[in-house]
């Protein structure tokens, strides 16, 4: 009984971590999205 | 342990199928909150853009933070006064308190509400003057204006710097669909140096119009933590600090001296500006006279023909700024003729193409502005009472207000 519950326990663990690491990776690829987009250079203001 | 190690204990460990599902999670779930950021006003009680909140420290704000503003500020019934232009309207060298738009405010009564859109150098057609134009039904009663120079060609879809919020509104279907103006921006746009980076930028608001990355980004970064760091010119990001903490930097003109503000050592520089105003425009005639150089004025009357849509025209004040009297003194008699000339022209080519336009500076003396072109908070005292007059008789003559 003991090792039936640690299965699915470590399998619930296992699927806990595979979502967050998913999750992880779609937020950095958005957030990519972004900054990649972004000019390089700030635009630089010069008034005299 | 190697990284190719650890990342084929990871992939026996992880479910590759789960991993998937998150990936999806992660990433719509910040779309989904992107499209929410869209619709909401981060800046709150706000008085202008300041260098934290412009390309210049690489932020780009969007037109839907810019809509947002609006429709904080506004109130059902207003009239709606928004303020593009450059520095000079942005009002450079004015403290928040002391800002020329907030006595423009003052002057025009809670009939109207007066928002400024301005950044450092941008042109008639950059933000504000998109931002209006998105508005135009939401917001039917209003009146967009700029300032700018006399022969200044106007571009449809903005300067270099900051036509990447027309092309964020295009993407996502806020603008009139203007054939003429069209055509003006293909003829710009296929040219250098306004081709350069521009199939980049539109790659890139294809994308938003899809994925709204701009909007939670811009939003995480301004109201939660940075994520744009850098060292710009007003100096250093703190790393993590998000840049709605950041204060107003600009300075008070009046608490400078004089020799600060007029620098000797620009003065030739500063001269050739100044020159620029007009001396390309005019050649003199055999008795001397000044004449306009008919191209220069028929380019710029064929562009403002398409500057914006035909049906905006009428609520579009185009302010010409002139120079301060200090450099203008400086001029020979027949130059300052020339400049002069240059401002009344440019005055009448704008009304012929449908606009309302004024200029103002004539008057102004040298203590009213800051610089050669910017204005102390006195000098926009005095802008704002001959802007509120022309803001009232346009807001008149287009019924926005009771018959008199």
């Amino acid at each position: 009984m003991k090792t039936e519950e640690m299965i699915v326990k470590s399998k619930a663990v296992r699927q806990i971590a595979s979502l967050l690491v998913g999750i992880a990776v779609g937020v950095a690829f958005h957030y990519l999205l972004f900054r990649l987009s972004l000019p390089v250079q700030p635009f630089i203001y010069v008034a005299f | 342990m190697t990284a190719a190690e650890i990342f084929r204990e990871l992939r026996s460990t992880l479910a590759p199928k789960t991993v998937l599902v998150g990936v999806l999670v992660g990433f719509v779930g910040l779309c989904l909150l992107g499209r929410r950021a869209a619709r909401e006003d981060l800046h709150k009680d706000f008085t202008r853009f300041t260098q934290w909140v412009s390309p210049e420290t690489k932020y780009y704000v969007t037109v839907n933070e810019m809509m947002s503003i609006v429709r904080t500020k506004a109130k059902p019934g207003q009239i709606l006064v928004i303020v593009g232009g450059n520095s000079v309207f942005r009002g450079v060298g004015q403290p928040p308190d002391q800002l020329w738009t907030k006595r423009l405010q003052e002057n025009l009564g809670d009939a109207y509400c007066v928002v400024n859109f301005a950044f450092n150098g941008s042109g008639i057609t950059d933000g504000g003057a998109v931002a209006a134009e998105a508005l135009r039904k939401e917001f039917p009663k209003q009146i967009y204006m700029a300032n700018a120079a006399p022969t200044q060609w106007p571009i449809p879809d903005g300067t270099i710097t900051y036509r990447f919020v027309y092309w964020d509104a295009y993407h996502k279907g806020l603008l009139i669909d203007d054939p003429a103006r069209t055509a003006t921006i293909n003829h710009f746009n296929a040219l250098p140096p306004y081709s350069g980076g521009f199939k980049e930028l539109t790659m890139r608001e294809q994308l938003d119009r899809w994925f709204y990355f701009q909007d939670y980004w811009n939003d995480v970064t301004f109201a939660q933590f940075n994520t744009v760091w850098g060292f710009y010119t007003l100096g250093p990001t703190k790393f993590l600090r998000a840049r709605k903490t950041y204060p107003d930097p600009e300075p008070d003109f009046l608490k400078m001296t004089m020799a600060t503000r007029y620098l000797e050592a620009n003065l030739e520089a500063e001269m050739v500006n100044v020159r620029g105003c007009s001396v390309y425009a005019y050649n003199k005639d055999a008795d001397g006279k000044w004449q306009p150089y008919a191209p220069i004025w028929d380019q710029f009357t064929e562009y403002i023909k398409s500057t914006v849509p035909a049906e905006l025209k009428k609520r579009t004040l185009i302010v010409l700024s002139r120079n301060s009297p200090y450099y203008i003194e400086r001029l020979a008699p027949d130059e300052r003729e020339r400049d002069n000339l240059a401002y009344v022209d440019a005055v009448k080519k704008w009304k012929e193409g449908g606009y309302e336009s004024i200029d103002y500076g004539r008057d102004f003396l040298i203590e009213d502005y800051g610089d050669r072109t910017h204005l102390t908070w006195q000098g926009g005292a005095k802008l704002s009472g001959i802007i509120a007059d022309k803001v009232r008789e346009m807001s008149q003559n287009l019924g926005y207000l009771p018959a008199k």
